[in-house]
């Protein structure tokens, strides 16, 4: 545990010594505040805000975001050489994949809680549903946390930051279009099926309307940990290597 | 290779875990319903529906029709659509046909699902499929649960509702379907659920029988002649004893003509129920269609169940629209209760030369002439024996050609229909108070400050941290 906390320490630190960092969470808010105050402007004075706005949105953002995240995360420090460090450091596989991922989560929480700034100028301007925005965001932070262990586990088979990026893009788009795939395949129950298997058949239906289904939580918690162990198995295979 | 078998094994088992946890949760239905207004938990009024249907013990299915595209409202409906089944104990069943896959059973409801109906309950025959003579469509207007609830108790309420629609007094045709015809209404009423027969008083009188005890309420549509004195006192026996009952009637340049000022009938209306059709034809230059004469529903009483759904804001259609409409006179000092549901404006008048208006359209006030405003729809109610009247001084305003446009004439005749029968007590579903409210800003500036939060201050601030980071980078 303590290892965890080390690495998760050490990551942390790296974040927010790095201007990239800043960067990204700066356009984070640029993108979320324009989609704010679209909407503000569509709901003045007609209708409540979507309590579920800024958490839809993060799921298309989260096919970037997450890859940003995560790519330099294990493949960087086999490119700067110092995998071979870590890997010979008396801490376990488990340790340093967790120690990782934890940490990028922790930065999307952080910038998760940044656009609660939005809820509190909501909440001064009008009566909105606090417990659906809770059921949402605590969906875009599963979501999010699935989308970085599925992030983290390709970099941690590649040593290519862009390669990494890349396949996990591809992954994750794969795993959003679920939402339209009744558009090409013919059959409902299939349709059904691969709607399930994806990230978005159990937000969109969910989280986002208010309900927070025990299935949902699982999936999510299921695509975390599955992620996580084969991270924790492409870590293993390099240090046999 | 031990190493990478067992990992591969470890994985199929961390695999096999994460879907029988999935599985189990998922068979378990662990659902926390977050919405303020508990959105995903059915009310007590649907749980009382479902109560009733668990009484009636007839098995209903829900059968909803969705495409591949339509996964996502098929998931979410089905939330709803499961609350009812779990509910009733599986009496309510759910069938989903995915229409491509079965085209032959779905050509039947085709045309509604092109009209945006894709969802229907009905009971379930013997063959297990669902009885059509039952099936009632579930609009989409409303929420789920509002329009699920809505259609149960209209199934529900099958059969026990019978409008009949008098056809002796020459009164419109509720089975013609051309322009002059009522059939329109009357497929509406028996979509709901309703029972329609026609009646002829002429008919009972002759086989010395009375008004059917069944009879929810009796529609007398645009009549063409006076009632005998035997048809009046029978159709008086009926409302003494709790009847309902709905007129629509016009003025008509015959002698004798029903409900004109000399009708002993009207003098019977007036005195039990303080309602009186006047010979006068209302003109309303400030609320009309095409001429004077096409008056609008200016004003509607919001309180009365009649004109729910009328006069709705930013819906011109929702109006409705009477030509050569005669004036009703309220008495209200009668001895029951009684009151307008919609009037003309305070600008409009009862045109008392009626030879004028209809044979030259000539009309202008003068002395003689009924001030408005002028009431156009009444009620009345007497609450020691149930009976119930709605008068309307328009009886066209029910054919074919003018309940598509304005929507608003249709809206009054089921209203009607329903305030009478206590229909719509029965399948209205109260909707929940919601406490949320729409965004309000106290002025413009107090925008431009979010505006520069969000969209400036926010990022600019995480801009100058990339730019702090670089600089202590690049000291360093």
């Amino acid at each position: 545990m303590r290892s965890v906390s080390l690495i998760l320490r050490r990551e942390m630190a790296s974040y927010f010594t790095s201007p990239i960092a800043y960067l990204i969470a700066a356009g984070f808010l640029l993108l979320t505040g324009v989609s704010f105050n679209n909407e503000l402007t569509f709901a003045l004075g007609v209708r409540p805000l979507d309590p579920a706005l800024i958490p839809r949105l993060l799921t298309q953002v989260m096919i970037f975001l997450a890859p940003l995240l995560t790519m330099r995360l294990l493949a960087e420090e086999s490119r700067e050489g110092t995998m071979e460090l870590l890997l010979t450091a008396p801490i376990s596989d488990l340790a340093i994949v967790l120690g990782k991922f934890l940490s990028a989560w922790l930065f999307y929480t952080l910038l998760l809680a940044l656009t609660l700034v939005y809820q509190v100028i909501v909440f001064s301007v009008s009566r909105p549903d606090l417990a659906h925005v809770i059921a949402a965001y605590l969906g875009i932070w599963l979501y999010g946390g699935a989308t970085l262990a599925i992030g983290l586990f390709f970099s941690a088979l590649t040593e290519n930051q862009i390669v990494a990026a890349f396949l996990s893009m591809v992954v994750l788009f794969v795993l959003y279009i679920g939402e339209n795939v009744g558009q090409i395949v013919a059959s409902v129950d299939l349709a059904r099926l691969i709607f399930s298997l994806t990230l978005q058949g159990h937000f969109a239906p969910s989280f986002a309307v208010g309900l927070i289904r025990g299935e949902d939580v699982i999936y999510y918690a299921g695509v975390i940990v599955v992620a996580l162990y084969l991270s924790i198995q492409a870590l293993d295979a390099r240090r046999l290597r | 290779m031990l190493r990478r078998a067992l990992s591969v094994v470890n994985l199929l088992l961390l695999l096999g875990i994460v879907a029988m946890t999935y599985a189990a949760v998922q068979r378990a239905n662990i659902v926390v319903d977050m919405t303020v207004d508990s959105r995903f938990t059915l009310s007590a009024q649907s749980r009382e529906v479902v109560a009733l249907a668990l009484r009636n013990g007839r098995p209903i299915q829900i059968l909803g029709f969705y495409l591949p595209q339509d996964v996502i409202q098929r998931e979410i409906d089905d939330q709803y659509w499961q609350l009812y089944s779990s509910l009733s104990e599986g009496l309510i069943s759910r069938r989903y046909v995915d229409p491509n896959v079965e085209p032959a059973f779905f050509a039947r409801y085709q045309t509604a699902f092109n009209q945006g109906i894709y969802v229907y309950v009905g009971y379930l025959g013997a063959d297990g499929l669902i009885d059509q003579t039952t099936i009632i469509p579930v609009s989409t207007d409303s929420g789920q649960e509002e329009d699920m609830t809505e259609a149960l108790s209209q199934l529900l309420a099958l059969g026990q509702f019978v409008v009949y629609f008098e056809r002796s007094l020459e009164t419109l045709d509720p089975a013609d379907n051309q322009q002059q015809g009522m059939s329109i209404l009357n497929n509406i009423l028996r979509t709901n659920g309703i029972v329609t027969q026609p009646l002829s008083l002429q008919d009972l009188i002759a086989r010395n029988q009375e008004i059917p005890a069944d009879a929810s309420a009796v529609v007398i549509a645009r009549p063409g002649r006076r009632m005998t004195a035997t048809e009046r006192a029978m159709l008086n026996r009926y409302l003494i004893q709790g009847g309902r009952v709905f007129i629509a009637a016009d003025y008509l340049p015959i002698p004798e003509a029903f409900l004109d000022e000399d009708d002993p009938f009207g003098r019977d209306l007036w005195d039990n129920f303080g309602l009186a059709l006047r010979d006068a034809l209302v003109v309303d230059p400030s609320a009309s269609g095409q001429t004077a004469l096409d008056v609008l529903s200016a004003v509607i009483f919001e309180d009365s169940e009649l004109t729910q759904n009328i006069n709705k804001l930013n819906d011109p259609s929702s109006v409705t629209q009477f030509r050569l409409a005669r004036p009703i006179e309220i008495n209200p000092q009668s001895s029951v209760r009684n009151g307008a549901a919609i009037q003309t404006s305070a600008q409009a008048w009862g045109e008392r030369n009626l030879a004028d208006v209809i044979q030259r359209t000539q009309y202008a006030y003068d002395e003689g002439d009924l001030k408005g405003p002028l009431t156009l729809v009444a009620w009345a109610e007497n609450p020691s024996n149930g009976a119930r009247l709605v008068l309307v001084g328009d009886g066209d305003f029910l054919m074919n050609g003018q309940v598509r446009q304005p929507q608003g004439n249709a809206t009054l005749f089921l209203n009607s229909i329903g305030w009478l029968t206590g229909f719509a007590q029965q399948v209205a579903f109260q909707p929940r108070a919601y406490t949320t409210t729409p965004i309000l800003f106290t002025s413009g500036q107090q925008l431009d400050v979010v505006t520069f939060i969000t969209l400036v201050l926010m990022p600019g601030l995480m801009l100058m941290g990339a730019g702090l980071a670089y600089l202590r980078r690049w000291r360093q």
